[in-house]
């Protein structure tokens, strides 16, 4: 995309944090259809999946992480841009534009996959819903470099 | 369970397809199975599970735990920290005043110190007797059940009582079957396994299965090791994706905090203060997790304290026992690798960034 904050690694780092969530939470649903014999095994799987929203609640923070550092890396790149004659809100806009691009491809990957294997995917949805929280977030982070 | 892994032992195990109605049984039925054990084999005879409220420090539910002298002298595992080991040559054939010696786990041993009388009415003979106090068990004695060694139930508030051919015979039928379910036959071959199960299936009516401990410890291997293995690599690979996390994190800072670095790198902090600082911050915030996983323990542990778990509750620092240490300190260790791995990475990640163009980020 052009005139876009985000470089080729940025690109590949958020898409990987994603399929990191996604992975983790598709995996939390698989192993509850899992028919397990061993109670042992069984114990140590209910343990995990017991605590799932926690888990991915905190996973989801890598993101949060993601979207900080690079646009505080940006800052000065976004003031330049800003004076060259482009709009905070057209970087705001583009930013959110492509922000959902990389969500929107590893969501239906795994939704593909969740059909495939025959798991409910709407955790997932619900992580789309945080992610989307998260990109508002941090699009209110880029409008706020405006005034500094 | 070493002790009893000898030839010509058989450890009993009820066929789990064998049906059961305890109702149809009577103490007629399990004499005769026992007729037969005194008679024709050595056998050693171990239960427990028998709920008792006796007065004790903690209010907790004292469990009874009967064992036969065959069992006693083979199985090592009630060691005493005071008083003497267990006599088995007492009788029952009075009307009252029935005294047996008993050992206790130490959290009866205030209220019921050495010489002491426990007047009771026994569960499984329902009547009156007088437990004396002949030795105290060491503390956290435990017993692992014979099919699943992982299983384990602790002695602290536990009366563990000798049974002989005479307690047998004035037991109820629940102590009396409760008691084959996992008798341990000694020096026995198999013709007279098999004429015992079928003893067992004609007075009781029950399919019994006889398994060497070798046999056990088999089914143990191929029904919990291979679930312990796969435990293990899910637990390997989860805590390789989250220090790959950590890593990425942590050079996410340092792509933020790299003009800061360069720039008290360049009025003179050494890479070896540096990586000091970074050791003592990842080093806290190990220690942090360390003390947090303590807590999560102890509070498991002392729960059952809490809860009235007489057969769970443990003695030691808020009940944390020698496996919890030894956990915790498998934890330090994999926390001071993955604390050594982000760090190296971290200062290979600055040194890797010269001073000038650090500064001018």
């Amino acid at each position: 995309m052009k005139k876009s904050l985000f470089r080729a690694i940025d690109r590949i780092e958020l898409f990987s944090c994603y399929m990191l969530c996604f992975g983790f939470n598709l995996a939390f649903d698989y192993a509850k259809t899992i028919p397990v014999d061993s109670f042992l095994l069984q114990s140590f799987l209910k343990q995990l999946y017991d605590y799932q929203m926690i888990f991915m609640f905190l996973l989801t923070f890598i993101i949060l992480i993601f979207h900080y550092q690079m646009l505080s890396r940006k800052k000065v790149e976004l003031h330049c841009r800003i004076l060259v004659g482009d709009t905070i809100h057209s970087a705001v806009f583009k930013y959110i534009i492509e922000c959902l691009l990389i969500l929107v491809i590893p969501f239906l990957l795994f939704a593909i996959l969740s059909i495939g294997l025959d798991i409910r995917f709407i955790n997932n949805v619900f992580l789309v819903c945080v992610f989307l929280f998260y990109i508002m977030i941090s699009a209110m982070m880029v409008i706020r470099f405006e005034n500094i | 369970m070493k002790q009893f892994n000898q030839s010509g032992v058989f450890i009993a195990n009820l066929d789990p397809e064998s049906d059961m109605n305890m109702g149809e049984i009577d103490k007629n039925d399990t004499r005769q199975v026992y007729d037969f054990l005194n008679e024709n084999m050595k056998y050693a005879l171990y239960t427990d599970g028998f709920i008792v409220s006796i007065p004790n420090e903690y209010d907790m539910e004292v469990s009874f735990a009967y064992l036969n002298e065959e069992y006693y002298s083979t199985s090592k595992q009630f060691e005493l920290s005071q008083g003497r080991k267990l006599e088995f040559d007492y009788t029952l054939d009075k009307d009252e005043d029935i005294e047996i010696p008993v050992l206790i786990g130490k959290g009866l041993s205030k209220t019921y110190p050495i010489g002491s009388i426990i007047k009771v009415e026994d569960p499984a003979i329902q009547k009156q007797v007088n437990y004396r106090v002949s030795g105290i068990l060491k503390p956290n004695v435990k017993h692992s059940n014979l099919y699943s060694l992982n299983s384990k139930q602790y002695y602290n508030f536990s009366v563990v009582i000798p049974v002989n051919k005479e307690f047998i015979n004035s037991s109820n039928v629940g102590l009396q079957l409760q008691g084959l379910f996992d008798v341990i036959v000694v020096q026995a071959s198999e013709s007279s396994i098999n004429e015992l199960k079928d003893i067992i299936s004609t007075n009781l009516g029950l399919k019994f299965n006889f398994y060497t401990q070798d046999e056990n410890f088999e089914y143990y291997n191929d029904f919990y090791i291979g679930s312990l293995k796969l435990i293990g690599v899910l637990t390997a690979l989860i805590c390789i994706v989250l220090t790959c996390v950590a890593v990425w994190s942590s050079l996410a800072s340092i792509r933020l905090m790299i003009k800061d670095f360069t720039i008290n790198l360049f009025v003179g902090l050494g890479y070896n203060k540096l990586r000091m600082i970074c050791y003592g911050y990842y080093g806290i915030l190990s220690f942090i997790n360390v003390i947090v996983l303590f807590i999560i323990t102890a509070c498991s542990r002392y729960g059952t304290w809490h809860r009235k778990d007489a057969q769970f509750s443990t003695y030691g620092i808020f009940g944390v026992i020698g496996m919890d240490w030894l956990a915790l300190l498998a934890v330090v260790i994999f926390d001071a690798v993955i604390v050594g791995i982000i760090v190296e990475i971290m200062m290979w990640k600055i040194k890797k960034v010269p001073i000038s163009l650090g500064v001018l980020q």
